[in-house]
């Protein structure tokens, strides 16, 4: 059985770039480019893995994570991504329990590799 | 023209005058070093004719005494007549040397009491081999006799080639002194010469590179200020550049997924671009920080290189209130790249289609 990730970035580019290298990793995938939309994905659906962004419109990453966390008992691992520039966001989620992040510009291979080892 | 091009120019006007001025200034001093070389070879010249006189005639003024003593000698011994006529010869002769030689000495300062002394020496030996010829003459030998014992033709002799050697001494050092001060001033004009003509030439080059530099740092800047900008490959130009073979990489290969997210890229951004082009400095700072933040996420995903610094910037930019000019340029640089990019990528996804 496929592995499903919940993949939520405003940037449709990037949600595209994560969609099509996961997929061809074998992962089913699903993308929010809205943080309300991946609050009702997380109550509706079960994931192995979230990767978020951290500084969205209206809600941001943190409140993601928070809600990843609460939805499966803390543990649903979580990666964030983060721009250049926004370290402090990046301390703030590990606070609250995200597992891993990566910086944007990212490569995709390392996304794959962050990924596995925590799946 | 404008003010920076007046100073430019007489900038360059004055330097042109200071180059000029120090040109005819090594120019008039060489003339003046040439005019003093010339003066003192003349004078040089002068004084070695004056005392290649003065030694010919001294020399002849020897020989001459030397023929007056021998033929006076001659006579005394043999009664020939020859001798007779041959010592008043060169009595006569001696004469004429010492008028001729007196004439030069007399010339120079200082040398009244050498001439006059030389004169009476003369004057002595002749009135002597005249005395010897006249006793020959009476048939005295008796007193010739007495006469030749007590050397004094001799001695009058000697003290005469005494005088005439201290003459042609003298003359020589003089003569040797002068051309010793000659060599040493034509070294002195010789090297002042050589070290202007280095300097001279030094000044010249540089001088003309200043000049031929600054028209061409000219040049350029006017190029840059008012004429229009050559063509280039726009590729080359744009401060934005794409790598396209990280993306492919990126991509695993699949070009048609790249296109797909170069087309993405072109329904997403130029909307952006407006968005941002239409915010306000200060007023619209948080939908401004907000655009730059998409704008820069988009562009990384595409690899886009060469505006992420400007991106950030405005993205963190510090006191909006403060610094508006700054942010403001920041925001039109961004958009003008942007904008300047786009028809580049939209020729990129035309060909992958081909």
């Amino acid at each position: 059985m496929k592995k499903r990730i919940l993949a939520i970035d405003d940037e449709l580019l990037i949600l595209k770039t994560i969609r099509f290298r996961l997929e061809r990793e074998g992962y089913e995938v699903h993308t929010a480019q809205e943080a309300e939309v991946a609050m009702e994905l997380l109550d509706t659906q079960t994931y192995d893995l979230v990767i978020t962004d951290l500084l969205m419109p209206v809600h941001s990453g943190l409140e993601i994570i928070q809600k990843a966390k609460q939805v499966s008992g803390s543990k649903l691992p979580v990666i964030t991504l983060s721009a250049a520039g926004l370290e402090k966001n990046v301390i703030d989620a590990f606070r609250i329990g995200a597992d891993d992040f990566i910086n944007k510009p990212f490569s995709p291979e390392e996304l794959v590799i962050r990924i596995k080892k925590l799946l | 023209m404008n003010v920076q091009n007046d100073r430019f120019f007489r900038k360059l006007k004055l330097i042109a005058i200071g180059s000029f001025c120090l040109g005819l200034g090594l120019f008039l001093v060489s003339k003046v070093l040439s005019s003093i070389a010339t003066n003192d070879l003349r004078e040089s010249h002068s004084q070695s004719t004056y005392s290649y006189q003065v030694l010919v005639q001294s020399n002849n003024l020897e020989l001459q005494l030397q023929s007056v003593q021998n033929h006076s000698r001659g006579y005394i011994l043999t009664g020939d007549p020859v001798f007779k006529n041959a010592h008043n010869r060169f009595a006569e002769r001696a004469n004429a040397s010492f008028s001729g030689l007196s004439g030069f000495l007399l010339q120079k300062e200082g040398q009244d009491s050498a001439v006059q002394a030389l004169g009476t020496s003369i004057d002595a030996l002749t009135t002597h081999t005249k005395e010897l010829i006249g006793w020959k003459d009476a048939g005295e030998n008796g007193r010739i006799e007495k006469a030749v014992s007590s050397l004094k033709g001799k001695k009058l002799m000697d003290a005469l080639m005494l005088q005439t050697s201290a003459i042609k001494e003298k003359e020589q050092d003089l003569l040797q002194h002068r051309l010793k001060q000659s060599r040493k001033m034509y070294t002195i004009i010789d090297q002042f010469t050589l070290a202007s003509s280095i300097l001279g030439s030094a000044f010249l080059l540089v001088a003309f590179l200043f000049i031929y530099s600054s028209l061409r740092k000219k040049e350029q800047q006017e190029k840059k200020e008012g004429d229009p900008i050559p063509y280039k490959d726009p590729v080359q130009t744009l401060p934005m550049q794409i790598n396209y073979d990280r993306l492919t990489e990126n991509s695993l290969g699949d070009l048609g997924f790249v296109r797909e997210m170069l087309e993405g890229y072109l329904d997403h951004v130029p909307t952006l671009v407006n968005e941002m082009e239409q915010c306000q400095v200060p007023a619209d700072e948080k939908e401004l920080r907000s655009l730059a933040h998409k704008m820069r996420s988009a562009s990384q995903v595409l690899e886009i290189a060469g505006l992420n610094s400007d991106l950030e910037r405005i993205e963190l930019f510090p006191d909006p209130e403060k610094n508006k000019e700054e942010l403001r340029a920041l925001k039109e640089k961004a958009c003008s790249t942007f904008r300047a990019a786009f028809p580049l990528i939209e020729e990129k996804v035309r060909q992958m289609k081909m």
